[in-house]
């Protein structure tokens, strides 16, 4: 294969690792039933703490880890005002986004493009060396790696093992899951405090891997899209990562010709991920996929609906009380 | 609860949250070595202690009051309008089509000269219901959850900003247009940087809206939407219908925020026209929650820390300069206090509630 | 196993929901908790079944207390509970439901669960299709997944709530023999909680008798129905029937419509309503009873074909203007769905009545005023809606509605109301009727289908067959409907 195209797809697979990883995050808290719409001032606070302790500490592993602490502490907030305090978690999620953005922005300002962070390019002996796949998917950075293995466990996760049913039972129907012995709440926080976690490993991701930098505007708004994709991808892990890829691929072959074109059409070019997943739901998220099912034999149903489904968790958004109790 | 006692409640929520948010700005400083008492005594002095103070106070409440009263609509008909952004930017964008054509010199354009201003708000205003009206048809006719649809809008209209004044607009070495000649601005009071035109406006357009979800079909409709659509329907309430003016009737309000933000804040078109005044709105309405007649004093409040933070960030005296940005932490901290702290009233309140059924 | 209720007491606010119930269940035998709706028969059997604790009392197995903090420490000591709406997750496929909630490892057991499952469904005599989305379940299939789910969980009581509400004849008989089968030949417990004498006198063996939350009664069946109806209400209570009125000219005119159901479509459906006359619709869930009443509404698109009200096209009319002509549709079910949480009475009679752009308040409130005299409800034009208690919200709904109805179409209008409020609902729904409006109604409820319709429409499989001759059916109507929308002919 052609070695610029080889180039441009892995570099599509890096730019999208940080995005991946907080969109599987919010996906694995949304199947739970909880929305972090915290998710974008999340993750570039997250960036910011872990650009700070990983330079201060000249250790990626630490820096990480702040990076994930933050993103799980912004998320478990969201998750016990709706929990404990029945708040509603738009609200607080929107009040968060906007109040962790600005912290960051403010608290990042002596760091401003101060330093580079050392890269942590990590090629995979042997399997780097296969034809194309292996420079695409084996000769990247730690992060690149992280997201692969978080989109691959996520969907096994979700669609193979125990623990993955009774999270998606949680997120659809809570009253069903109680009744088979399922600690709701507990379930939430758990998911949201996880997806939260993988949120701050995408900031990370940015600040120790693709940028190398604490920049104060290349971050802020992937929260954004990465909420979007999670929709997009109907909540279901591949589907969010090739939303991802489909998006970061668009960005890239923008970026790819921004010297041929004027900057106004440039601008314009970068509203096309944003009308793409609009021209996408309003397809299937309207009444247009019904009208297609009716046609189709009740066979295929099952299939299409993984593939194309549109529908949130039904208990998306909502609080579960038992009932006699409180 | 007596109302003596909700009042009560109300203002110790406030004030306890307040003090929340004060406490965390001074251990921000306070890390900084920066001096808080001090710093808010200047924050004080620069956002009220002059004529001119008051006067940037009041310019920069009324463009959050517009976009305030339209979201007073949208919330109380249950809709997170959060696409707010995108509809002041493009309010903006629309007047500045007709602003950046004005010349210099219009003396010799006689009665047409008297229309330039309200053309340019009139198209601000479409600019705005546009945006807002697309949202609504994407949630109506698509299913799109309105939160989304306004956030992809949202960059839209900033792609579109960025794409003018990086484009055909552009006039100088800086992505922007040219300033605005001063007939295509709003009027402004001779010696203070106030637009009493603009201040008129705003109060008109915010008591219409107070009397519309008063007084009107239209707001009872949407308080009955908010409350429960599907009742509302049977009632005889076109949900759809309502959900769409609703949203549109904001998208107006927040373009004339937009308006006034290229014409007389900024006087010309930039990126970042909006500044983030759509979401201060979200807010102030969140802050407010249902009491629309506190809109009016909580948007002069929230407009007090922009201007304030501006007056710290450019003091020469570096015990109290600190960046603007903190001042948008302090807005977002006290917000977050104020839904935390009525949060576990609520809390309080029903499980007193409950002692006292089963007791 | 030996299941005892021991004095048991609960309290919600003022209202006594049991008070000092003391009930035995013995293994192998199948009993019925009789009651009207409000009894107390739910809140005892979600405290049997550990989803609610009572306030005072002990729950005994072979003679030992036992505590439940959830439903899954009931089933662990092998009580299981069937709900009416069945407890499932509709968007995952019945393997995935039966799953959920076994004890196993991290990775389930897929194979070994799907033969369990088969197995013991094959003992049953249900078949249930494990790769099928629940959702595309009919309420029957539902019912038998979870009786499979809970008896492979170990379930020894199993107990059953309204069971055959919205099933099929022939569904309701393989459950009844199947729960006999259970009981006699594996010895397990079973309570049916019900309000219906016919499907207690086919199935139970014993009877518990609540009302008003106190145990009125314990019988050994055959027990006289008459004695039943008197312990139950307190009074044997007469039939309601129908009365004599006459028909005006036609309102309603269906023209060989086509319309989409959930899971299937309904073809060449032809119906002419004439003024004074109540046509009942009965169906399985689903079968498009529902679809068909919110079609005549303009609240649903329909594939071919034509709906006349007046002699007008409805097509491409909102419900909004259908309302202007005299049409009203109420929803599914528990009637508070029509009010709004938060709003006065006053508001609501704004928003239902006045169509300028400015409202009237004094008019609204003289509405009100007039209306909670007229229909007697307990609250006044500026007490928000859910301050009135369930009766008044009842109430209240039928004031809302438009004067000179032409068209009333109504979901399950009756469902949770106890006999009184339902006698009251149907009495204001026949004065409409008197009045000249014609009524169209859907009930899982085919008694009350066959107590108050002129005429009733079945739905099944597709096809709407119309039942006119009721009252001359020589067997008992209601069976005989039951049989039709199970899908046999006539």
């Amino acid at each position: 294969m052609d070695d610029v195209l080889v180039r441009t797809l892995a570099d599509i697979v890096k730019v999208g690792a940080p995005i991946v990883l907080a969109a599987i995050g919010e996906t694995l808290t949304e199947r739970g039933g909880v929305v972090n719409l915290a998710l974008d001032g999340s993750l570039v606070l997250s960036a910011l703490a872990a650009f700070v302790v990983g330079t201060s500490t000249s250790s990626v592993i630490v820096g990480t880890l702040a990076g994930i602490s933050v993103g799980s502490l912004i998320a478990l907030i969201v998750a016990a005002c709706s929990i404990e305090l029945r708040l509603s978690q738009v609200a607080v999620g929107f009040v968060l986004t906007l109040l962790c953005r600005d912290l960051a922005l403010f608290l990042g300002i002596p760091y401003r493009n101060a330093q580079v962070f050392p890269t942590t390019f990590l090629p995979i002996p042997v399997l780097k060396d296969i034809p194309v796949i292996g420079a695409i998917f084996f000769n990247q950075d730690l992060f690149t790696y992280l997201s692969f293995i978080a989109v691959a466990v996520a969907w096994w996760w979700l669609f193979r093992t125990k623990a993955g049913l009774t999270l998606r039972a949680v997120g659809e129907r809570p009253q069903a899951a109680f009744a088979r012995g399922v600690n709701v709440n507990r379930i939430r926080y758990l998911y949201t405090a996880l997806g939260g976690s993988l949120v701050g490993l995408g900031g990370a991701a940015y600040t120790l891997g693709v940028l190398p930098t604490w920049s104060d505007t290349g971050i802020a708004g992937n929260g954004w899209i990465a909420l979007a994709i999670v929709i997009f991808g109907g909540w279901h892990p591949l589907r969010v990562a090739f939303g991802v890829y489909l998006v970061a691929g668009l960005r890239t072959i923008v970026t790819s010709i921004q010297a041929q074109v004027p900057p106004q059409v440039v601008e314009l070019l970068n509203a096309l991920p944003w009308l793409l997943m609009l021209l996408t739901l309003f397809l299937v998220s309207g009444p247009y996929l019904d009208r297609l099912m009716k046609v189709l034999p009740p066979r295929l149903h099952p299939p299409i609906r993984t593939l194309l489904r549109a529908r949130p968790p039904s208990a998306l958004g909502t609080v579960f009380e038992q009932e006699g109790r409180s | 609860m007596s109302q003596p006692a909700k009042f009560f409640g109300t203002a110790l929520t406030f004030s306890g949250a307040l003090s929340a948010a004060l406490l965390l700005i001074a251990i921000i400083m306070l890390s900084l070595d920066k001096a808080p008492i001090a710093a808010g005594q200047r924050f004080l002095e620069g956002a009220i202690g002059t004529p001119s103070a008051r006067a940037d106070v009041v310019m920069a409440a009324l463009p959050m009051l517009l976009c305030a009263a339209g979201l007073l609509l949208t919330f109380t008909a249950g809709l997170w309008n959060i696409g707010v952004e995108g509809q002041v930017t493009m309010g903006a964008i629309f007047a500045t089509i007709i602003a950046r054509t004005i010349p210099r010199d219009v003396s010799d354009w006689g009665v047409l000269a008297a229309l330039i201003l309200p053309a340019e708000l009139l198209l601000a205003m479409f600019g705005g219901a546009l945006w807002a009206g697309l949202a609504a048809l994407l949630k109506i006719r698509g299913g799109i959850n309105e939160i989304f649809g306004g956030v992809a809008l949202n960059f839209i209209s900033v792609n579109i900003l960025l794409s003018l004044v990086n484009g055909p607009w552009r006039v100088g070495t800086f992505p922007q247009t040219a300033p605005f000649a001063p007939a295509a601005l709003l009027p402004r009071h001779p010696e203070l940087r106030l637009s009493p035109l603009a201040i008129v406006i705003a109060l008109t357009a915010f008591v219409v809206v107070f009397v519309a979800l008063r007084g009107t079909r239209f707001g009872l409709a949407l308080r009955a939407i908010g409350r429960n659509a599907r009742s509302a329907g049977i009632l005889g309430v076109r949900v759809e219908r309502n959900i769409f003016w609703a949203m549109v009737a904001c998208g107006a309000l927040a373009g004339l925020a937009g308006a006034f933000q290229a014409l007389f804040t900024r006087g010309r078109l930039l990126p970042n026209i909006s500044g983030g005044i759509g979401f201060m709105g979200v807010l102030i309405v969140l802050l407010v929650g249902v009491r629309a007649a506190w809109v009016l004093p909580v948007a002069l409040f929230i407009a007090t820390v922009p201007v304030g933070s501006l007056k710290l960030a450019t003091s020469l005296d570096s015990s109290v300069q600190i960046d603007a940005a903190l001042g948008n932490v302090f807005q977002g901290a006290l917000v977050l206090a104020v839904l935390i702290g009525s949060g576990i009233r609520a809390r309080l309140a029903a499980r007193r509630k409950e002692q006292f059924e089963h007791g | 196993m030996h299941v005892e209720l021991r004095d048991i007491t609960k309290t919600f606010g003022n209202l006594r929901a049991n008070d000092a119930l003391s009930l035995s269940f013995a293994e192998g035998r199948i009993y019925a908790l009789l009651g009207e709706n409000g009894a107390g028969k739910s809140t005892l059997m979600k405290i049997l079944s550990g989803y609610q604790p009572p306030d005072s009392g002990h729950i005994l197995i072979d003679g030992q207390v036992v505590t439940f903090e959830t439903p899954a420490d009931a089933l662990r000591c092998g009580i299981g509970m069937l709900h009416q709406d069945p407890l499932d997750v509709p968007n995952l496929t019945v393997l995935d439901n039966f799953m959920l909630g076994r004890h196993e490892g991290l990775l389930p057991k897929r194979k070994a669960a799907r033969e369990a499952l088969e197995a013991h469904a094959a003992r049953l005599g249900f078949h249930l299709d494990p790769f099928r989305y629940v959702d595309s379940l009919t309420i029957g299939e539902r019912q038998q997944l979870e009786i499979v789910r809970l008896l492979s969980l170990g379930a020894r009581l199993l107990i059953l709530d309204e069971p055959t509400t919205g099933i099929s004849a022939e569904q309701k008989h393989t459950l009844f023999s199947s729960l006999k089968r259970l009981a006699a030949q594996e010895g397990m417990t079973i309570i049916l909680v019900s309000h219906k004498l016919e499907d207690v006198a086919a199935l139970c063996e014993e009877v518990y008798v609540l009302r008003g939350g106190k145990l009125v009664g314990h019988r050994l069946m055959p027990t006289p129905i008459d004695e039943l109806v008197t312990l139950m209400f307190g009074q044997s209570l007469p039939r309601p029937s129908r009365g004599a009125h006459s028909l005006g000219e036609e309102i309603l005119c269906v023209e060989s419509v086509s319309l989409t159901a959930r899971r299937l479509t309904v073809r060449d459906l032809s119906l002419s309503v004439r003024s004074g006359e109540v046509i009942g619709l009965a169906g399985l869930d689903g079968s498009g009873q529902s679809d068909f009443l919110r079609a005549c509404a303009g609240l649903q698109p329909i594939n071919s074909g034509q709906i006349l009200i007046n002699g007008v096209s409805i097509r491409g009319k909102s419900y909004a203007e259908l309302l202007r002509m005299g049409v009203a549709y109420a929803p599914s079910g528990r009637l508070e769905e029509g009010l709004i949480d938060g709003l006065t009475l006053a508001e609501h009679f704004a928003l239902a009545r006045d169509s300028g752009i400015w409202i009237k308040w004094r008019e609204a409130v003289a509405l009100a005023a007039r209306q909670i005299a007229h229909y007697n409800i307990r609250g006044a034009p500026h007490s928000p809606v859910q301050t009135l208690s369930g009766g008044n919200q009842q109430r209240t709904l039928i004031a809302l509605l438009p004067d000179n109805l032409r068209l009333l179409l109504l979901e399950d209008p009756t469902r949770g109301l106890d006999v009184e409020s339902t006698a009251w609902v149907w009495q204001q729904l026949l004065a409409r009727r008197d009045a000249g409006a014609a009524i169209l109604f859907t009930s899982p409820d085919l008694d009350e289908i066959v107590t108050y319709s002129d005429r009733v429409l079945v739905f099944c499989e597709g096809r709407a067959t119309l039942v006119t001759d009721l009252d001359n059916l020589t067997r008992n109507p209601a069976e005989r409907l039951g049989e039709l929308i199970g899908g046999r002919s006539l």
